[in-house]
């Protein structure tokens, strides 16, 4: 059971609509910034997860903000555009942030799969997750192996070591991917695997309706282009 | 009759490298049985054989099953691997689910997958790890949930590759507790003498792929004989 009964695929689905909103938002008018910062206050208050982390995390973004403001914004001197682009851009990563801090994203998976997003995706994605860390920890022991022995040399000898380490992960990478399968087919994995079932509680509703009513307000745009 | 015979096995990887070259023994229900030799003896290769994740001439009879196919249910079923590597045995995020899996393709109900994963979790030494995700385990804590894994789907004949790598004394302790209060078969490759000494009742030791000693474990304490075999 997660934080008060409510399933991993009612925040997912909640904070998807909530991204989908602010992202396309046409005007972003106050009132709207201010609904969808209440909005993810709210939902960050009801997971119990604090303002202040998802604030920090949120500024994943803004390597990719200066990406935008140094190529999109400075050449056309558009600075009313930029600061939309970065407010629609930065509510988006604070609903990434607040799903990452309030679900684990192994129960996320879960929870997407009874949404009815197909097995070969979620297993994909869990093995992603899974493997992607063992990944880059060969690697680096790979490159801490390397420096070990390594005293420098021209360029060409450079690449040739890097090609070599690239070879070799994907290599491994293979071969592990070949033991893992067998792993699984001893096990007696067939392709397919039960679901299990969960019921939806008052909460469950209510977070996705939130998110729905956040989208509406986010459709006034689209629906009436002439209010206010 | 044995649970397991092994006849004339011979195994020879793509790359043209004979790994086993003729191997015969047999293992009783319930018995113990160590698995030594040299780095690149054969062990593992004769593990997988076993196992039917390779495919390797010569007949594997089980439970009175002569030739035995590659990937039969029956083999899956009653013949459980653990890897000598754990990354290789957990692919799931999280140790409630890896240690499901096998039990959910078993087909059984729910309540009996989780008091499965609940006893091989308690066996191995890690109750309480359910929730946690299966790569930020430490070394050690793989291979025991690595091991519960295989419990969960009780079967009659364990292969273990090097169990007792990387674990702590106390933990290495307990997993020879562990072996000793099985009641299944067991083929254990290790380099690790004592853990044999302490759990099995008969060694077979593997040199060139090939066996050259199968006798019971008291043999181990003959050093000439190790010194001979180059175990010592
Ligand atoms: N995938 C492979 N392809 C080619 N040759 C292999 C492969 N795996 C193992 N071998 C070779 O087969 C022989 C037996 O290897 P195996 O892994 O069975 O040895 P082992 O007894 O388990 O050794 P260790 O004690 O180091 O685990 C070795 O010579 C090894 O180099
Ligand atoms: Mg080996």
């Amino acid at each position: 059971m997660s934080e008060k009964g409510v399933q991993p695929e009612s925040k997912g689905l909640a904070i998807f609509l909530y991204t989908l909103a602010a992202v396309l938002d046409p005007s972003l008018p106050l009132w709207r910034f201010a609904i969808y910062l209440v909005f993810v206050t709210g939902f960050c208050v009801l997971f119990g997860v604090p303002l202040g982390r998802v604030a920090r995390r949120s500024l994943f973004l803004l390597p990719f903000l200066g990406l935008i403001i140094i190529f999109g914004v400075l050449p056309s001197g558009d600075y009313a555009r930029g600061m939309f682009l970065a407010a629609k851009g930065w509510l988006a990563a604070l609903g990434l942030a607040a799903l990452g801090l309030s679900t684990e994203f192994a129960q996320l998976l879960k929870g997407l799969h009874r949404l009815g997003l197909p097995r070969v995706l979620t297993m994909l994605l869990s093995f992603m997750y899974r493997y992607l860390d063992l990944l880059i920890s060969e690697a680096k022991r790979m490159e801490i192996a390397r420096n070990q022995r390594y005293f420098g040399g021209n360029y060409l000898s450079q690449f040739r070591i890097l090609g070599n380490i690239i070879g070799n992960l994907f290599l491994r990478t293979y071969e592990r991917g070949e033991r893992v399968y067998q792993a699984m087919v001893l096990r007696g994995y067939t392709g397919q695997m039960q679901v299990e079932k969960v019921s939806y509680h008052l909460l469950d509703y209510l977070v996705v309706s939130g998110a729905l009513l956040v989208l509406l307000a986010t459709g006034v745009d689209f629906l009436c282009p002439f209010w206010l | 009759m044995p649970l397991l015979a092994v006849n004339q096995l011979k195994y020879r990887y793509p790359d043209g490298r004979e790994a086993l070259k003729g191997v015969s023994f047999q293992i009783n229900a319930g018995e113990k049985v160590g698995l030594l030799g040299l780095n690149g003896a054969g062990k593992s290769t004769l593990l997988l054989s076993i196992a039917g994740v390779l495919k390797a001439e010569g007949e594997i009879t089980l439970a009175g099953v002569e030739n035995l196919k590659a990937r039969s249910k029956l083999r899956k079923q009653r013949i459980g691997l653990v890897f000598q590597d754990p990354n290789d045995q957990l692919f799931m995020t999280t140790v409630y689910e890896d240690v499901a899996f096998g039990p959910e393709n078993l087909g059984l109900s729910r309540p009996e997958v989780e008091k499965r994963v609940q006893v091989a979790l308690a066996a191995v030494g890690a109750e309480g790890f359910e929730d946690r995700l299966t790569h930020h385990l430490s070394f050690g804590e793989k291979k025991r949930v690595a091991l519960a894994t295989v419990l969960a789907m009780q079967p009659d004949l364990l292969l273990l590759d090097e169990p007792s790598s990387n674990l702590d004394p106390k933990r290495r302790r307990e997993f020879i507790e562990i072996i000793n209060q099985a009641k299944q078969a067991m083929l254990i490759a290790s380099h690790d003498l004592e853990l044999i000494k302490a759990t099995c009742s008969r060694v077979i030791i593997l040199e060139a792929g090939k066996v050259v000693v199968d006798e019971p474990v008291a043999i181990l304490e003959n050093e000439a004989l190790l010194r001979r075999h180059e175990l010592y």
